[in-house]
């Protein structure tokens, strides 16, 4: 099998070089994915990166790619492959494409010099170095801990991606992406009125900045039903069965967070002092344990049951501050054998910020969980 | 209350949570339960609980949880079933449970159907607990013979220590 880990450089022309930003001004953006037909940029900007001045944001860097006579060519190639028959309307994430301005063949390229893409069969989530000297991908993940900085490969193993050596042949199995994709999520009678009630007057229908950490949340149909807890949630406030069936337009590149990933939050919060600090006070008043009462076995282990349910609810609070702060605005959350979904709760979430993505095929009546038949 | 009825609520209370629960909405839930469930479930609940931490039940941790706020809301009823569950070898559970009572009669009782000299670490750490939380003289006379015994594991002796903290600053 061929190791295609290194791109063919190809130098900027002076006049692109000359508005592109150093890599020092690219390390304050917010990360981003240059869009559909700037993917073969990598060479170009890495170079570009190194040479010219800072511009203000992504947006203006990627108006300045498109203006170059190379980036003509590979929307001419991108477009070749948008004429082929559409694979299953299902899944993820990059689209495979070929450079009919080059020998063999490129992905979409991300800024952080990584190549990526989704492996149907097994579900997973797969890199490809294409540049050890591109912007860091620290973004990618927006883990603060390793913001400004590339993460090492041991450390995108450890958040549960996988480097592959893929030969051009094998690349054509990935899925091309599908624009919009099948959601369900469960809402109150009331918030079922107020929905309705948007439709009706012409916005959105959901207003994701009052959701969990700023999204509004659905399952992704098709792909396993994840544990919610909506439909246990009964007493202590309106009950969530109606049923809402709906789409979500997807951007072209999701804020991605994978199962690694959610363990390495839960654990972020689980060792951080601070919040070890507040979760134990806010256990002791809720249980009124004096501050400083020494805790016996049976106090340390319920401290320990709520400390965890306490993180696991911040790590869902983060997701949804995280997806609402990337640029994309729609995260996609994996999880494949997760100890955050109870038992056979494989499935994906689908994280909304964007209300403008979502749109209403139907609500009803139901006594099930989201996405269950 | 039968089992199927129990396991369902702890499948519902345990972790993961999932996005759109707390673990105060956890709480909440069993709160509401131990409120709505009368003294009349103490037996069940006791048998249920002295299987479970026999089994070594997966969710012991968490009915153990719900069954001390049980022990809060009725805790005559649930102490004199504890104590008919409760064998020389424990199980430890049911001593952190008959704590959770708070019913100090129930310690001279207890005293008498365990056996403390042949008890594993884990049977004292509970019972030291357990006499901790339910205060007044005679556990404090228990809890200081234990404390004179030598030998005994570092847990054991923090727990005893603890304990008898308690009962100085009137906690327990």
């Amino acid at each position: 099998m061929a190791d295609h880990t290194h791109s063919t450089r190809v130098a900027p022309s002076s006049s692109d070089a000359a508005r592109l930003p150093t890599r020092a001004g690219m390390r304050a953006l917010p990360r981003s994915a240059p869009p559909a037909g700037v993917a073969d940029q990598q060479g170009t900007l890495s170079e570009a990166l190194n040479q010219g001045p800072p511009v203000q944001s992504i947006a203006q860097l990627q108006r300045t790619l498109n203006q170059s006579p190379r980036v003509a060519r590979v929307a001419k190639a991108a477009a070749l492959l948008q004429r082929r028959p559409r694979a299953t309307s299902q899944s993820v994430v990059q689209r495979v494409w070929v450079d009919a301005g080059r020998q063999g063949f490129r992905w979409h390229t991300l800024l952080d010099g990584l190549q990526w893409y989704f492996d149907p069969a097994t579900g997973a989530f797969h890199y490809h170095i294409v540049d050890d000297l591109a912007v860091p991908i620290a973004l990618w993940t927006q883990i603060e801990a390793n913001e400004g900085r590339r993460l090492s490969e041991q450390q995108l193993a450890d958040l549960g991606f996988q480097r592959i050596a893929v030969a051009p042949e094998e690349a054509r199995v990935v899925e091309e992406r599908s624009d919009e994709v099948p959601a369900a999520g469960m809402v109150s009678k009331s918030v079922s009125e107020r929905i309705a009630e948007n439709i009706r007057s012409g916005i959105p229908p959901f207003k994701p900045e009052l959701g969990l950490g700023g999204c509004s949340w659905f399952i992704w149909k098709g792909h396993g039903v994840p544990y919610t807890s909506i439909d246990k949630v009964k007493g202590g406030g309106e009950p969530k069965n109606i049923e809402v069936d709906a789409t979500v337009r997807l951007p072209e590149y999701p804020l991605i967070i994978t199962t690694a990933f959610l363990a390495a939050r839960h654990a972020m919060y689980m060792q951080d002092a601070g919040f070890r600090a507040d979760a134990e006070r806010r256990w002791r008043t809720h249980n009124a344990v004096a501050v400083d009462a020494e805790l016996g076995r049976r106090q340390r282990d319920n401290l320990a049951f709520y400390m965890r349910g306490l993180a696991e609810h911040q790590m869902w609070v983060s997701i949804g501050h995280m997806v609402a702060a990337h640029p994309s605005r729609v995260g996609v959350v994996i999880l494949t054998g997760s100890e955050f979904s109870k038992k056979e709760g494989d499935g994906r979430f689908l994280v909304v910020a964007d209300a403008s993505r979502i749109e209403v095929l139907s609500m009803k009546a139901t006594k099930k969980g989201p996405g269950k038949k | 209350m039968t089992l199927e009825e129990l396991e369902a609520w702890l499948a519902d209370w345990d972790l993961p949570l999932g996005p759109f629960k707390t673990i105060e909405d956890v709480f909440a839930s069993m709160e509401a339960r131990a409120d709505a469930l009368g003294p009349q479930e103490a037996g069940a609940l006791a048998g249920l609980a002295a299987q479970f931490a026999r089994n070594r039940h997966p969710r012991t941790n968490v009915l153990s949880i719900f069954l001390q706020k049980y022990a809060e809301r009725h805790p005559d009823a649930f102490a004199r079933s504890l104590l008919r569950e409760l064998g020389p070898e424990g199980p430890p559970l049911l001593l952190d449970l008959l704590g959770s009572t708070g019913v100090r009669s129930a310690v001279s009782q207890a005293a008498k159907i365990l056996d403390v000299q042949s008890a594993t670490a884990d049977l004292l750490i509970a019972w030291a607990g357990a006499l901790g939380d339910l205060g007044g003289a005679e556990a404090r006379a228990y809890l200081n013979e234990l404390h004179a015994r030598p030998d005994l594991d570092e847990e054991v002796k923090s727990e005893i220590r603890i304990g008898l903290e308690r009962l100085e600053s009137g906690r327990g």
